[in-house]
């Protein structure tokens, strides 16, 4: 999504609809909203009549819905399990997944992305400005798309701290990335070819994370059995650790494949 | 569920009194649930008795999960034997309800006089 | 890390925290379960781990990964070390809907500091979406404040993809150690 469109998507709401469903799967949806609101680029707002962008349908049938004049751009059908159908992907089945639901969401808004924006809603007034923490102030996982932040050349990177949960979001690289900086100081080539994740994104999410203060930047000569960085508390002295040596990749690496964890870009 | 721990509890201290007066060279006696609370003790033995307690019940949970990988049964009995002494188990069934018993003993104790003593005890456990 | 053959990653945390069901969601064979039935109201369920749980993952060539799983009530504590002793790395779940989720990891935290330093470990958080208190990110802080970096992630052990994401943890923190 290109800034702009970032911009005009967070002014505009879209609204779901939810018919024939238990009060246990409308908290769920609700809850859902509450926590991937930080993921979802859009506002969503559930409503009960009037048009609509999403019918989540927990029958067969759906009814009339009062005011809707257009079909829904998305209708998500919960089925239970033994019931769902591999030929309808827009299913979701029961017990109600968040990942599941999210993706959902966010293939609508992809939809509604790619189509020409309406006029603006009136946004609602701005909260007064709260003072919020330096994780938090970078915490947006649109942080990336602000403006470039030069990374000191020939830098390590390390962190001092697992990130806020939001800076993880947006990206499915990213819990790996930050995995790897957890362990020992990487400059973002030594990240890209670690992760086997491109360089571009390596570099992306490094900014993201020193935006979010909770790096530490070291030089380029530390070497990477260097001890943990210190934030002013006691810090806990892992082990150092290097480069690993091929040979031993080897048995991880069978790990991996029999787990299924094998990392492609 | 506690209730049970609360019924079985004068039971398990009379059997623990009495597996320790009879057995010679016995240390101490530890009555405990399958799930590793302690329920009685008998005679001065050494440590804390609750630990011994988790320990034996992991001890005879294992033990369970060994017979059943092998097929043979559950298990009625297990034996630590160590240099200075030893452990001797029996798992027992007491009223619906899985107890492990362990025996705390001299290396000189006589294997089938434990045994007999504590299937004594397990069978007078059922009757009261 | 001891020889190769003798891999193993160990899943701990307090009862109902899902280790059992996370082994069962990677291992090859059925696990091996010493359930046996719970005598403790507090517990709310009706069996309980006092052994340990065993799964393995095949490797080929002879060679698996095993999983072992801890019991998770405290008087259990002395099996914690013995069962993660040469563990290539440590799994550590909590359950979001107990009374002070993060006093239960401390717990852990205190009876593993010594191997911590040396050993991989990754932190999953259970029911966050009914329970979504303490937040994902007070558990970071929580870390933060005694030093250490670990991941820490809002996890359903019921979804193996969910369990297979703690488990990448490790081994990513664990190739950086070799």
């Amino acid at each position: 999504m290109s800034s702009s469109s970032t911009v005009a998507a967070h002014q505009r709401q879209l609204k779901l609809l939810v018919q024939s469903m238990s009060d246990k799967d409308i908290a769920k949806v609700e809850a859902f909203l509450r926590i991937g609101r930080e993921r979802l680029h859009f506002d969503w707002k559930i409503v009960d009549h009037g048009e609509l962008d999403v019918l989540m349908l927990g029958a067969d049938e759906a009814h009339t819905v009062r005011g809707m004049l257009d079909e829904p751009m998305a209708t998500l059908r919960v089925v239970d399990s033994h019931a769902s159908r591999p030929e309808t992907p827009s299913n979701l089945v029961r017990p109600l997944q968040y990942e599941d639901f999210i993706d959902s969401l966010s293939d609508v808004e992809r939809k509604v992305a790619d189509k020409p924006s309406p006029a603006p809603t009136p946004a609602p007034a701005p909260a007064p400005p709260e003072p919020k923490r330096r994780a938090d102030a970078a915490s947006s996982p649109d942080a990336a798309c602000a403006p470039a932040v030069a990374l000191p050349s020939n830098a390590k990177f390390r962190l001092r701290r697992w990130p806020p949960t939001a800076l993880l979001h947006g990206h499915r690289y990213r819990l790996r990335l930050a995995s790897f900086l957890s362990a020992c100081h990487l400059d973002v080539d030594e990240l890209a070819r670690l992760s086997n994740v491109s360089r571009d994104e390596c570099e992306a999410f490094v900014v993201v994370l020193m935006k979010a203060d909770v790096l530490d930047v070291a030089a380029a000569h530390t070497r990477a059995g260097s001890p943990a960085p210190s934030s002013g508390a006691i810090v806990a002295n892992r082990k150092p650790v290097g480069p690993p040596p091929a040979a031993d990749h080897g048995v991880l690496a069978k790990i991996r494949r029999s787990l299924g964890l094998t990392w492609g870009r | 569920m506690f209730s049970l721990r609360s019924s079985l509890s004068e039971q398990s201290h009379n059997a623990a009194r009495a597996l320790f007066a009879e057995i010679d060279g016995a240390r101490s006696v530890v009555v405990a649930t399958a799930d590793g609370f302690e329920l009685a003790q008998a005679g001065p033995g050494h440590g804390d008795a609750s630990r011994l307690a988790a320990m034996v019940s992991s001890f005879a949970a294992l033990g369970d999960a060994a017979s059943r990988e092998s097929n043979i049964g559950t298990p009625r009995c297990l034996v630590i034997e160590s240099t200075d002494g030893r452990l001797l188990v029996r798992c027992m069934q007491v009223r619906g309800q899985s107890l492990v018993v362990v025996v705390l003993a001299d290396k000189k104790v006589l294997l089938g006089l434990v045994w007999h003593q504590l299937a004594l005890a397990e069978k007078l456990m059922n009757a009261e | 890390m001891g020889p190769l053959s003798h891999l193993k990653i160990v899943f701990t945390g307090t009862a109902g925290s899902g280790k059992t069901t996370a082994i069962a969601a990677l291992s090859d064979t059925p696990p091996v379960v010493t359930d046996v039935r719970n005598t403790d109201a507090s517990l709310g369920k009706e069996h309980t781990t006092v052994g340990l749980d065993f799964g393995q993952v095949d490797l080929g060539d002879g060679q698996s990964v095993r999983l072992f799983g801890t019991p998770g009530q405290l008087r259990f504590e002395f099996m914690w070390r013995i069962i993660a002793t040469d563990a290539l790395g440590l799994v550590i779940l909590v359950d979001n809907s107990r009374p002070d989720p993060l006093d239960d990891l401390s717990i852990y935290l205190d009876a593993y500091k010594d191997l911590l330093p040396t050993m991989s470990c990754a932190i999953g958080v259970g029911r966050t979406l009914e329970c979504p208190q303490p937040a994902v990110d007070d558990f970071c802080e929580m870390l933060a404040a005694r030093g250490l970096v670990l991941p820490v992630l809002p996890v359903d052990v019921r979804r193996r993809d969910d369990v297979l994401m703690l488990v990448d943890a490790v081994l990513v923190q664990a190739e950086m150690r070799l």
